[in-house]
C-alpha cells in the first residue's frame, strides 16, 4: 500500500492503495466515482475511459503507481447536469440503452472531437470502434457525435 | 497480481543497472501488454522499473541521409502521425493505425511493441496446462487444440504461436535495426535477428538479453518505401488482431518491371515473416496479378496448416496479391 | 443449385405492388403519447445511474474465485495455507469448510415466481467437478488485488475423469424432452414422411450449425452481499429477476422471505445471462456470512464465459417439400443441442418458430438434448427462436432458389393466417404488411435474383431477407400506486430495466392508465420490496407489468370513487362506485354522463388526505384459447464482399416489426436495432470456441470473442406495422426485446449467398469459409 496523490476532476486527492491497483478501482471504489465503468479490465471494451489533458485513456491500464501526480477527468467531471455538449447531444439522440458503456463512449467522443472538431464518418468509425456497446447504440451514437460537433462549434463562436 | 516493487528510472544506465541488480525485473513502458499479462498471472515480475521518463521519445532524421531513428519510448500514435514516417515509410504509419485501438496506441511504446507477446490462448491463460512458452516442457496446447489463429510458417512441434504485432511486420519489411543498451554498452540487432523462431525454445522469443534495454529503432533510407502499404486482414471491420497481414513496398522500373520489392507477413509465424522467396520471384518480372500470385505461391510453398488454420495459406497468398496490386495501382 | 435466369423475376414470382399509403398508415401501431426520450437518460450520461456493485457499503471486502481446470472428476486435496496467510485475507472457502446451503425452492414451470436456477447445484458443497471453470474455492480479502493474489495461491489437486464434451461423446445420454417451460416441443402434424418421399415435390434438406455464443453485456455480473445479524440479508445484485433471487437466497440460507432484500435499480445489459441465480451470487452471500463482513463479487469477463450461461451450440436439419408453385407440403425441423450435466436448460429451436411460421399440411419438430461437461447454458436473446429462425429461414431461401420463386413471394404464398398446429387465428397479425413495407423501403423490387449478379465496383453485393418471429408471452405481476394531492403519483413494481426502456415505457403506461401527466409520474423498479414483477425475459415485461399497472389504476379509481360517493360536496355523492371510472385525465366520473365528474386532487383534499395508496394482487394471467398470439417481422439486408478477401460487411438493414402496440416509440426502435446488431454478430463474428482437450473456452475475452463494433454496424431502418393487440392484454403490447434478433442471421446468410453463390450453413460466416 502507498499514498498516492492525483488530481481528479480538478480536485487534488490522496489515496492509500495497493501499487498495482488500476486507476479504475481508485476512481470507483476509493473515490466513489462510479461513472467510470469496469467492463473487461484489459483495455478492450472502453467503458473505463477517462480523459487526461483532453485525450481519452483507459483507466484499467494505469496502475496506481503510474497514476501518481497525473490529472484525470471522469464523466462526473464533464458535468453533473448533462450540460456538456457531448452529454446534451447524447440525450437529444436518446443514445443510451443500458447505459453502462455510455460514460466511456461519451469521453471517447470528447477525445475524438478535440482532435477532429468536424469528424468524417471514417474518423468516427475508427475512433469509436475502440469502445464496445452490446446494446447496439452505434447508429445513434454516430448521430450524437455529429450533433455534439455542431454544438461545440456553436459554443466556440 | 503478484506483489512487486516499483521504481522509476532517471536514465538509461540507471535502468540497465537496476535490471541487472535484481532478478525477475521487467521494464515498464506503456504497460498495455505487460500489465495484462501480470493480471492473468502469466508474467510475475518481482520488480518493475518504470522507464517512461527516459528521454527516448524522439523521432528524428539520422545524419547523412541514413534514415530515421525512433526512440524506444515514442508512443505508437505519435510515430504513426509523424510526418517523416508518413512520407518515407507509410507502411509503418499504416501498420500502427491498423494496430490496437486509438487509446491503446496513445499508451503503447514502440519498444514495448517489439516485445509484444503472442495472443495464443494457451499461452495467455494459465488455466491451460500445456504451453512450452509459459512453462517449458509442458507441451503445446494449440497443436491438438483450437488453432485458428496460429502459425503456418516456421513453426515447430514445440510451439505454433504467432507474433501479434502489426508494427513488427512493417519493421521487417523495412530492414529496421534495433538499438539496445546493456551492461557492456550499446549494440545493434537487425530486425531479422531480433525475433526468433520457436524451435525447441519457444520461451525465448527474442535475442535481446534480459539485462538489455531497447533504446531506439533505426529505419534505413529506402527511397522506394515512400510507396509502401500495410494490409491487415481480420475477422471484423476494425479492432481485431490480424489473421494475416502484409507489409510491402515495390520499386517499378520501365514497362512496369519490378526492380526491388520488400514483403513481410504477419499473423503467420512466430516472428514477423520476411517473404524473401516471394521478393526474389518478383525481381525482373512485370507487375501484374500473375506475377504476384506466382510470388505468393513460392513463399507459401513451405506452409503447413493445422485443423483450424489451413485457410491462412490461401488467405496469405491472396493478401500478398492484394497488397502488391494496391501498390501497383498507386504507381500508375 | 438451380440456375435462375438473370435479369428479371420468373413469371408469377415477382414482387407485388405495395399497399396504398393511406391503408398502410392505418395499420401502423399507435403509441402512447408523444415519443419520449428515456427518463433515465440524464442519469446515464452523467454517470449517476447506480448499477449493483456500485452501491457504497462500508467495510466491504472482496471475493475472488478459483476455478477448476478440469472438466470432470473429483477434488482430492486443496492447499489453502498460503492463501490464508496472504495479506488482507479474511477467509478462504472450499468444499472442505463451507457450510451447507439449506434448500432450493421447488421448480415452477413457465417462468413462475420461484426463481431460476439453470445450474441446479450449490457451490462448494461437494468435491465433484462437472465442468471446466467451475468455482472450487472463494477467497475473501480486504482489497480486490489482495483477493486476486491470494486466489492465485490456492492449490487444488484433482482426480480427473474422462469428460463428455461433444454430442458424439454424449450420444448415449441423449434425451428428447417432452416440454420446455410447459410448452410441447416435439410436434407432429400430418404425414411428413409421405410428403418428403413424394417425387412430384421439390425438396430441400440441409443441416445448419450455430456455435456457442456468449451474452457479454458490458456490465459483468456482480453482487454485494450484506448481512445484518444472521437472519437478514441484503444483496445488491445485477439481475433480471429480483424476486427470483430473493426466493432462492431465502431458501438457500433458511431465511424468512421478507428478511432477504434484493436491490437492482439499473442493469448494464443482460440479454438473458442475469435471469438465473448463478453460483457467484450464492458465494457472495456465503463468503459474507463466513467472513463476517459485506462482500463484493465481480464476475470477471473471463468467468462470464463459464459462470453466467451462454447460448448452447445447435445442429439443425431442415427438410422442406413444396409443390412447384411454391406451396409447402411438409416442414421438418430436427434439432440437436447441448446442455450441462448439472442443469436442464434446453434451447428449443423449432417449436415456436417452425411450429408457427408457415401453413403446411405436415409439420414435424423434434429436438434432442445432449448433456455434456460444459458449464450450463441459459436463455440468450430469443432462446430457441433465434437459432431456429436462422435454420428455417435459410432453408426457405434455398427452397425459393430451387423453385425459382422470389423469397418474399414464397413466404407470402405460405403465410399462416391460423396457427398451423393449434388451428386458431392469430391475433392482430400483420406479417404481410411487414413484408410489403420492408420490401418497399429496401427497394427489393430492384433485386436481380441471380447470385453474383450485383456489384458495387469490385465488391460483390448481396440482398437477402428473412422472417422474424417471437411468441407473445405473459406472466403475472402486481403493482402499487401512491397518488398524492398535488396530482403526482409513484408507481412501484419489482420489475427491471436492462436498458430496455422499462422506466420510460412504464412511466408512459402509468401516465395513460392513471390519467396523470407523464412528468407527474415516478416509476420505481428493481427492489424486491415492491409488488411482484416476473423475470425480465421472454419479452414479457411491457405487457405483464403494463397489465398490472392497468389493474392498479382501476383500483385507484375505485378507491377515489369510494371517497367521492361518501362526500356530500362531490358531484359524485351517493352514486354507485360501479358506474364510475376515469373519464378524463385526472378525473373520475359517471361512465354514461361525463358531466358528473370530480378531480382526483379535489377528492383527496376534501377527504383531508395527502395521499392515497392501493396495490393490485398478483394473479395468473388470463388465457385466451380462441386466438394465438405471436409477434412477426421481416428483415431485409444488404452485404458487400470483396471477392478476394471475403470479409462480409453488412451495409444496410431494413427491419419492419409487428408487435402489437408500440408503447414507447424511441425505446422500441432501439430494442429492435439492438437485436439486429447482436444478430450481425451472430451471423458474422461471434463464437465461443472450446479447447477440445480440457473443455475450457479459449475465446474468453472481448479481444478474442468478437462482438460487433461501431464499424460493423450500418444504419438500421426500423419500422412498425399493426394495431394494438388488445385481445392479448389491456395494453395491447406483445413485447419487443427478442424479436429483433430472430431471422436476421438468416437474412445475412441469404444475402451472402446472393452475393457470392456460396451457401454457408455454419455460423459465424467468417472469411475462411468463403475463400
Amino acid at each position: 500500500m502507498s499514498e498516492i496523490g492525483l488530481t481528479v476532476n480538478a480536485r487534488k486527492r490522496v489515496v492509500n492503495v495497493d501499487d498495482d491497483m488500476p486507476l479504475v478501482w481508485i476512481l470507483r471504489d476509493t473515490l466513489a466515482l462510479t461513472g467510470t465503468k469496469f467492463g473487461c479490465g484489459v483495455g478492450v471494451c472502453g467503458s473505463c475511459t477517462v480523459l487526461e489533458n483532453g485525450k481519452a485513456v483507459r483507466s484499467c491500464q494505469i496502475p496506481a503507481s503510474e497514476a501518481k501526480e497525473r490529472a484525470f477527468v471522469t464523466i462526473e467531471g464533464l458535468s453533473l447536469d448533462a450540460s456538456h455538449p457531448c452529454q446534451r447531444a447524447w440525450l437529444e439522440e436518446d443514445v443510451a440503452q443500458c447505459g453502462f458503456c455510455q460514460p466511456g463512449m461519451i469521453l471517447t467522443a470528447c477525445g475524438l472531437l478535440r482532435d477532429h472538431p468536424n469528424p468524417t464518418d471514417e474518423e468516427i468509425n475508427t475512433v469509436m470502434s475502440d469502445s464496445v456497446c452490446r446494446c447496439g447504440t452505434y447508429p445513434r451514437m454516430r448521430k450524437a457525435i455529429r450533433r455534439a460537433a455542431a454544438l461545440l462549434r456553436e459554443q466556440k463562436r | 497480481m503478484n506483489p512487486f516493487t516499483y521504481i522509476k528510472a532517471r536514465d538509461a544506465s540507471q535502468a540497465v543497472s537496476g535490471i541487472a541488480a535484481k532478478p525477475q525485473t521487467k521494464f515498464l513502458g506503456g504497460g498495455t501488454n505487460l500489465i495484462d499479462l501480470m493480471k492473468m498471472g502469466v508474467e510475475t515480475p518481482a520488480q518493475l522499473i518504470d522507464i517512461t521518463r527516459l528521454p527516448l521519445t524522439q523521432v528524428e532524421e539520422l545524419p547523412g541521409g541514413k534514415g530515421v531513428r525512433i526512440g524506444a519510448l515514442a508512443r505508437n500514435s505519435d510515430v504513426a502521425e509523424h510526418s517523416l514516417i508518413q512520407q518515407r515509410y507509410p507502411v509503418l504509419s499504416q501498420a500502427f493505425l491498423a494496430g490496437a485501438s486509438p487509446q491503446l496506441r496513445n499508451m503503447a511504446t514502440v519498444g514495448g511493441n517489439l516485445l509484444q507477446r503472442t495472443r495464443c490462448y494457451y499461452f495467455y491463460d494459465p488455466a491451460f496446462p500445456k504451453c512450452n512458452k509459459r512453462n517449458p516442457g509442458s507441451g503445446c496446447g494449440a497443436l491438438e487444440g483450437y488453432n485458428r489463429i496460429h502459425a503456418i510458417l516456421g513453426q515447430s512441434d514445440q510451439c505454433i504461436a504467432t507474433n501479434p504485432s502489426d508494427m513488427n511486420v512493417a519493421l521487417a519489411a523495412l530492414d529496421a535495426v534495433v538499438r539496445v543498451q546493456g551492461p557492456k554498452g550499446e549494440r545493434e540487432i537487425p530486425i531479422a535477428d531480433f525475433h526468433r523462431l520457436p524451435g525447441s525454445t519457444p520461451n525465448i522469443e527474442t535475442n535481446l538479453q534480459p539485462d538489455e534495454l531497447i533504446t531506439a529503432i533505426d529505419l534505413p533510407a529506402i527511397p522506394f518505401a515512400a510507396r509502401s502499404h500495410y494490409l491487415k486482414v481480420r475477422d471484423r471491420a476494425s479492432y481485431a488482431f490480424a489473421i494475416v497481414s502484409v507489409a510491402a513496398a515495390l520499386e517499378l522500373g520501365a514497362d512496369r518491371k519490378i526492380t526491388a520489392a520488400r514483403i513481410a507477413l504477419g499473423g503467420v509465424a512466430h516472428k514477423p515473416w520476411r517473404a524473401q522467396k516471394a521478393e526474389k520471384e518478383l525481381i525482373g518480372k512485370t507487375a501484374d496479378e500473375k506475377t504476384f500470385r506466382a510470388a505468393a505461391e513460392a513463399e507459401l510453398a513451405a506452409a503447413k496448416g493445422y485443423k483450424h488454420n489451413s485457410f491462412k495459406i490461401e488467405l496469405a497468398k491472396r493478401s500478398i496479391v492484394r497488397a502488391l496490386s494496391t501498390l501497383t495501382a498507386m504507381a500508375s | 443449385m438451380a440456375k435462375i435466369p438473370s435479369g428479371k423475376l420468373p413469371d408469377g414470382a415477382g414482387w407485388q405492388p405495395a399497399l396504398p399509403k393511406a391503408e398502410r398508415d392505418t395499420v401502423m401501431s399507435a403509441t402512447i403519447g408523444p415519443a419520449r426520450s428515456r427518463v433515465d437518460g440524464r442519469l446515464k450520461v452523467t454517470g449517476a445511474a447506480k448499477y449493483s456493485v456500485e452501491f457504497e457499503v462500508p467495510e466491504c471486502a472482496y471475493g475472488w474465485t478459483v476455478e477448476s481446470n478440469i472438466a470432470k472428476g473429483k477434488i482430492t486435496a486443496i492447499d489453502a495455507k498460503a492463501a490464508q496467510g496472504a495479506p488482507g485475507v479474511l477467509a478462504v472457502l472450499t468444499h472442505l469448510n463451507t457450510p451447507k446451503f439449506k434448500s432450493a425452492p421447488k421448480k415452477e414451470g413457465g417462468g413462475g415466481g420461484s426463481g431460476i436456477r439453470n445450474e441446479e447445484r450449490f457451490p462448494l458443497n461437494d468435491d465433484e467437478v462437472h465442468y471446466a471453470g467451475q468455482y472450487v474455492a472463494l477467497v475473501v480479502a480486504k482489497t480486490i488485488e489482495q483477493a486476486r493474489h491470494a486466489a492465485s495461491l490456492v492449490l487444488v489437486s484433482y482426480a480427473p475423469e474422462e469428460p463428455l464434451l461433444t454430442m458424439e461423446a454424449a450420444e448415449h445420454k441423449a434425451e428428447k424432452p417432452k416440454k420446455n417451460n410447459d410448452e410441447h416441443v416435439q410436434i407432429k402434424k400430418g404425414d411428413v414422411e409421405a410428403a418428403l418421399k413424394d417425387a412430384s415435390l421439390v425438396k430441400i434438406e440441409q443441416t445448419y450449425i450455430t456455435p456457442t455464443e456468449t451474452h457479454n453485456p458490458i456490465e459483468m455480473s456482480g453482487t454485494i452481499a450484506v448481512w445484518e445479524g444472521d437472519q437478514k440479508l441484503t444483496l445488491y445484485d445485477a439481475t433480471q429477476f429480483v424476486k427470483g433471487v430473493q426466493n432462492i437466497l431465502a431458501h438457500a440460507f433458511g431465511l424468512e422471505l421478507e428478511n432477504v432484500r434484493i436491490i437492482c435499480p439499473f442493469v448494464g445489459g443482460a440479454f438473458g445471462c442475469k435471469g438465473a441465480v448463478w453460483m457467484h451470487v450464492l458465494l457472495a452471500a456465503m463468503g459474507a456470512k463466513v467472513a463476517g463482513v459485506p462482500v463484493k463479487m465481480h464476475v470477471t469477463r473471463r468467468n462470464m464465459f463459464v459462470g453466467a450461461g451462454h447460448r448452447t451450440p445447435t445442429r439443425q436439419t431442415l427438410s422442406l417439400a413444396a409443390t412447384r408453385d411454391g406451396k409447402l407440403q411438409a416442414i421438418q425441423h430436427v434439432s440437436e443441442t447441448l446442455t450441462s450435466t448439472v442443469g436442464q436448460f434446453t434451447e428449443s429451436c423449432g417449436a415456436r418458430s417452425t411450429g408457427v411460421m408457415y401453413e403446411s399440411p405436415a409439420i414435424r419438430v423434434e429436438e434432442t438434448v445432449f448433456p455434456v461437461n460444459v458449464s450450463t447454458p441459459t436463455f440468450m436473446r430469443a432462446p430457441g427462436e433465434c437459432p431456429g429462425t436462422y435454420a428455417l429461414e435459410c432453408a426457405l431461401d434455398e427452397l425459393a432458389i430451387a423453385l425459382k420463386i422470389d423469397p418474399v413471394a414464397l413466404r407470402l404464398a405460405n403465410h399462416a393466417d391460423n396457427h398451423p398446429i393449434k388451428n386458431v387465428p392469430f391475433s392482430a397479425k400483420h406479417l404481410k404488411e411487414a413484408y410489403q413495407l420492408g420490401a418497399e423501403k429496401f427497394g427489393w423490387a430492384k433485386r436481380n435474383p441471380e447470385p453474383r449478379s450485383m456489384r458495387d465496383g469490385d465488391l460483390l453485393v448481396g440482398w437477402g431477407m428473412a422472417t422474424a418471429t417471437y411468441p407473445a408471452h405473459k406472466m403475472s405481476a402486481a403493482a402499487k400506486v401512491q397518488l398524492r394531492a398535488n396530482n403526482t403519483a409513484t408507481v412501484q413494481c419489482a420489475t427491471h430495466d436492462l436498458g430496455t426502456g422499462a422506466y420510460t415505457a412504464f412511466t408512459q403506461i402509468s401516465s395513460e392508465q392513471l390519467g396523470l401527466p407523464f412528468e407527474n409520474i415516478t416509476f420505481e423498479l428493481g427492489k424486491s420490496d415492491f409488488p411482484f414483477g416476473p423475470v425480465a425475459g421472454g419479452s414479457n415485461s411491457t405487457g405483464t407489468v403494463g397489465t398490472a399497472i392497468h389493474e392498479v389504476a382501476g383500483l385507484l379509481h375505485k378507491a377515489l370513487a369510494e371517497l367521492a360517493v361518501k362526500d356530500s360536496k362531490s358531484p359524485l355523492f351517493n352514486l354507485k362506485t360501479d358506474d364510475i371510472a376515469m373519464v378524463a385525465p385526472g378525473r373520475i366520473g359517471l361512465k354514461n354522463d361525463t358531466t358528473k365528474s370530480d378531480a382526483y386532487a379535489d377528492i383527496l383534499k376534501r377527504a383531508g388526505k395527502d395521499s392515497l395508496e392501493v396495490q393490485s394482487e398478483q394473479k395468473p394471467p388470463e388465457e385466451n384459447k380462441k386466438l394465438a398470439f405471436q409477434s412477426w417481422g421481416a428483415h431485409f439486408c444488404e452485404v458487400k464482399i470483396d471477392p478476394l478477401l471475403p470479409r462480409v460487411q453488412v451495409t444496410r438493414v431494413v427491419s419492419v416489426m409487428n408487435c402489437g402496440r408500440i408503447v414507447s416509440a424511441k425505446t422500441a426502435r432501439s430494442q429492435i436495432m439492438g437485436g439486429v446488431v447482436m444478430g450481425i454478430g451472430m451471423a458474422l463474428t461471434e463464437e465461443t470456441s472450446y479447447d477440445p482437450g480440457t473443455g475450457l473456452p479459449v475465446t474468453r475475452n472481448l479481444a478474442d470473442y468478437h462482438v460487433p463494433t461501431n464499424a460493423d454496424v450500418p444504419e438500421i431502418d426500423v419500422a412498425f406495422v399493426g394495431e394494438p393487440d388488445f385481445a392479448f392484454n389491456p395494453i395491447g403490447a406483445r413485447g419487443m426485446g427478442e424479436i429483433g434478433i430472430t431471422g436476421i442471421a438468416a437474412a445475412i446468410a441469404n444475402a451472402v449467398y446472393h452475393a457470392t453463390g456460396k451457401r454457408i450453413r455454419d455460423l459465424p460466416i467468417t472469411q475462411d469459409k468463403l475463400i
